[in-house]
């Protein structure tokens, strides 16, 4: 590099026009060149260069294609000469964002969307026997999650302020409707779509209750159970008391038919009550309690009996509350069968798991259409009953112990031990054809041919499984 | 008529690009008349060859001269070439535009007031057209070409005339605030490392030569010259990211090339790198140039800045 200056230096228009890149390429890498060499040409140029700065900003625009990387402001200055520390500090907030978001997002938990299992099971129990042998539940399925909504309803009806939230249901009235009359409402005029609507809506609305709703949710009498016809043949008319207090009715004396063993028939002529679980299937759609008791509860709290709480309740509740499913969806139904697990999620997958829901196995849909709901039936609930505010029992509480300490050990993964149950609570589970009819209520009933699992799907069938694995249309 | 205006070929701009022209440039108010500024036309034109190959100025369409005069601030030419033509209007406007720009300008160049104001007036003088060359007036802003803007050629007019002011007067210093290298001692024996000092030299000046045109200039600019990121980024038209990562660049590329150099010169790499702390002024092949000892310093940083050191910004 020779820096003795050049005896031909551009002249200052040459100069000028480099400086504000005006030059052609070969004229302006000539010049170039020239500058390389000539310490006196670099001087002028970076001097009118400094000097021209705010002027030229302001200036005539020079051809944009000779100024790729002009000056772009002192944000630009800035962001270039704190690069190295902004770039870096920005990720760093960002993860920090996101961990933080992470780590605070609530959590939906549901410690007691496991309880309807039992209450539902109860519930079952409760309905007159041929009502709900001959409905056979495509609704006779418990659905933990949204069981609770209505079961914390009915419990809670005298404490509607207590009542958790509960999205996506119906808003307050000042008559709350009967436990599973805007059910079927909703089921009515959305019966086609009913599975979707409910399924959709389930993983849209989560139910989570505060802890006293979901205490008093626990040993809540289970919701009334409606009437219909089939699945979705729930008429839009019905009259919302008289339809409580005759769902009640006919609940009630189902109930202690079964009790009883005499089959007596329900005093009201209307169609037997479907089990409760269709209230499990579709609870967003059923409205939180308002006002004082419901009249539903009331009954149901003289009346009726609080669901018993079998054994796989606790199976299913620990399943619903730390079920991660492989889908990664939530889970809107679930089962528990002696060391078997079925958990259906909002996608309508089933999945099976035999280590108590530490693994999980997609079962592979072998009936059309998506699965809703699953149900297995119930094993004798393990300890006695506490008082609650139901007093209604069905099973005498000797029968519901030994059937407890009969379920206790069948399972190596036994799960934990049911809270106490309300006495008078032991409402035997609603009949269904996978228990021999003469088998006595409270026994201890190993576990026999007749255990299934048993699944509902959108397509309004039934279907049945022993092992969770294989699975034929009931 | 006028010399200037006189003119250079026979040709003639379109009549409606003259008129066009002759709204936008604003000639009226430069006191010019229709035939003078057409004039003007034509032999800036003429300059540029209507950006058109060598002969075929006179064959150009309308088009062509339009895209011409297009390319250049007609406005600025127009205005300094009827300054340049003795237009009084032109003057009165020249002034109310540009005197307190060059005058800012001339005191941000000197640093000074006084020495900035003397500088625009003795510009001024010379711009009016008091210099009498072989009985001719001659006018500087007849060199003005309109490729630039006309104050971004005053300032570089003031600036050249202040960096030639400095660079004589420079000369004239007194001698001790000249360099204050040591002689070396006459009868010391040479060295070890002075008998690398022209293979390093050599090696230098090979290293450098390779390079283009732009990356002497960006080594100069920044190593000799100690100029800013921002600065050299200012002229060369890119961010000063891209002069950044060029610098580092061919920094890294010119250390390789040295000690590649002294390694072919028969040192081993060890020594070579050692070389590379050899102290600039020991260097005097092509190197000195016998500036003060900044150069030297800046010289050194370049041959010893390590590839993942930070440029100054």
């Amino acid at each position: 590099m020779n820096p003795m200056p050049h005896p031909d230096h551009p002249d200052a228009d040459v100069l000028n026009a480099f400086a504000e890149h005006a030059l052609s390429g070969a004229e302006r890498l000539r010049i170039v060149a020239h500058l390389g060499d000539c310490e006196r040409c670099r001087e002028i140029v970076f001097l009118s260069r400094a000097v021209a700065e705010p002027v030229m900003a302001a200036g005539p625009a020079v051809r944009p294609e000779q100024r790729p990387d002009r000056h772009l402001g002192w944000f630009f200055g800035a962001f270039a000469r704190w690069r190295v520390a902004l770039i870096p500090a920005a990720a760093l907030a960002s993860a920090g964002a996101i961990v933080l978001w992470v780590h605070f997002r609530p959590v939906p938990t549901r410690p007691e969307t496991a309880r309807p299992a039992q209450q539902t099971a109860s519930a079952r129990a409760s309905a007159p026997s041929q009502g709900l042998e001959q409905t056979a539940p495509p609704l006779a399925l418990a659905d933990p999650d949204h069981y609770v909504g209505n079961s914390a309803r009915s419990a809670t009806a005298s404490k509607p302020n207590q009542a958790g939230q509960i999205s996506g249901l119906q808003p307050k009235s000042a008559v709350p409707p009967a436990i599973g009359i805007s059910d079927m409402k909703q089921l009515s005029s959305a019966a086609p779509d009913m599975g979707d609507t409910a399924g959709q809506q389930r993983a849209a609305n989560p139910i989570p209750l505060d802890a006293h709703s979901a205490s008093l949710a626990r040993y809540a009498p289970p919701p009334e159970p409606v009437s219909p016809p089939s699945v979705v043949t729930f008429s839009a008319q019905t009259a919302v008391e008289p339809q409580r207090q005759g769902g009640a009715n006919r609940l009630a004396s189902g109930i202690k038919a079964a009790a009883t063993g005499a089959g007596a028939a329900p005093a009201a002529p209307a169609p037997a009550p479907p089990p409760p679980n269709i209230l499990a299937l579709h609870g967003s759609l059923v409205s939180p309690p308002m006002g004082g008791p419901s009249p539903v509860a009331g009954k149901m709290q003289s009346g009726t009996e609080a669901a018993p709480q079998p054994l796989n309740e606790f199976a299913v509740m620990r399943l619903a509350r730390r079920a991660k499913l492989p889908s990664g969806l939530i889970t809107v139904s679930s089962a528990a069968l002696l060391n078997r697990l079925i958990a259906v999620d909002s996608a309508g997958s089933v999945f099976l798991s035999e280590d108590g829901g530490k693994h999980w196995d997609s079962i592979p849909a072998q009936w059309s259409g998506k699965a809703l709901a699953v149900q297995a039936p119930p094993l004798a609930p393990r300890s006695s009953m506490t008082a609650a505010k139901t007093q209604n029992a069905v099973l005498a509480p000797e029968s519901t112990e030994v059937m407890i300490a009969g379920a206790a050990d069948e399972s190596p993964n036994s799960v934990p031990a049911p809270p106490p149950r309300q006495a008078g609570a032991n409402a035997p589970p609603l009949p269904d054809k996978s228990l021999p009819e003469s088998q006595p209520v409270g026994k201890a009933a190993p576990p026999g041919p007749d255990l299934l699992f048993r699944l509902v799907t959108n397509r309004h069938e039934v279907w049945v499984s022993d092992d969770g694995k294989a699975w034929r249309r009931q | 008529m006028p010399a200037e205006l006189a003119p250079a070929a026979p040709c003639a701009i379109a009549s409606a690009l003259v008129d066009d022209l002759w709204r936008t440039c604003e000639a009226e108010a430069c006191g010019l008349t229709r035939a003078e500024f057409e004039q003007i036309l034509l032999r800036i034109g003429m300059a540029q060859n209507l950006s058109l190959a060598a002969g075929l100025a006179a064959e150009a369409t309308p088009g062509q001269q339009a895209a011409c005069f297009a390319a250049l601030r007609m406005s600025d030419l127009v205005l300094a070439r009827a300054c340049a033509g003795g237009s009084e209007r032109a003057w009165e406007r020249f002034i109310a535009l540009y005197r307190e720009p060059l005058f800012r300008a001339g005191i941000a160049i000197t640093g000074n007031e006084t020495l900035g104001r003397e500088l625009v007036d003795s510009l001024y003088a010379e711009l009016y057209g008091l210099t009498v060359r072989d009985g001719e007036r001659r006018c500087p802003l007849n060199s003005f070409s309109g490729r630039g803007s006309l104050i971004g050629w005053l300032r570089t007019t003031l600036a050249q005339r202040h960096v030639d002011r400095h660079r004589r007067t420079r000369r004239e210093q007194p001698l001790e605030e000249s360099t204050e290298r040591a002689a070396p001692p006459a009868d010391s024996a040479p060295q070890p490392d002075q008998l690398a000092l022209p293979l390093l030299a050599e090696a230098v000046s090979e290293a450098l030569d390779k390079e283009g045109p732009e990356e002497k200039l960006l080594l100069a600019s920044y190593y000799l010259d100690g100029r800013k990121l921002h600065e050299i980024a200012a002229v060369l038209g890119v961010h000063e990211a891209t002069v950044s990562r060029k610098l580092k660049r061919v920094t890294g590329a010119l250390r390789k090339q040295i000690v590649r150099g002294l390694e072919r010169r028969g040192m081993s790499r060890r020594e070579a790198e050692e070389a590379l702390d050899t102290d600039p002024r020991d260097l005097t092949a092509g190197i000195d140039n016998g500036g003060p000892d900044r150069d030297h310093l800046h010289l050194k940083e370049l041959l010893q800045s390590s590839q993942s050191g930070a440029f100054k910004e």
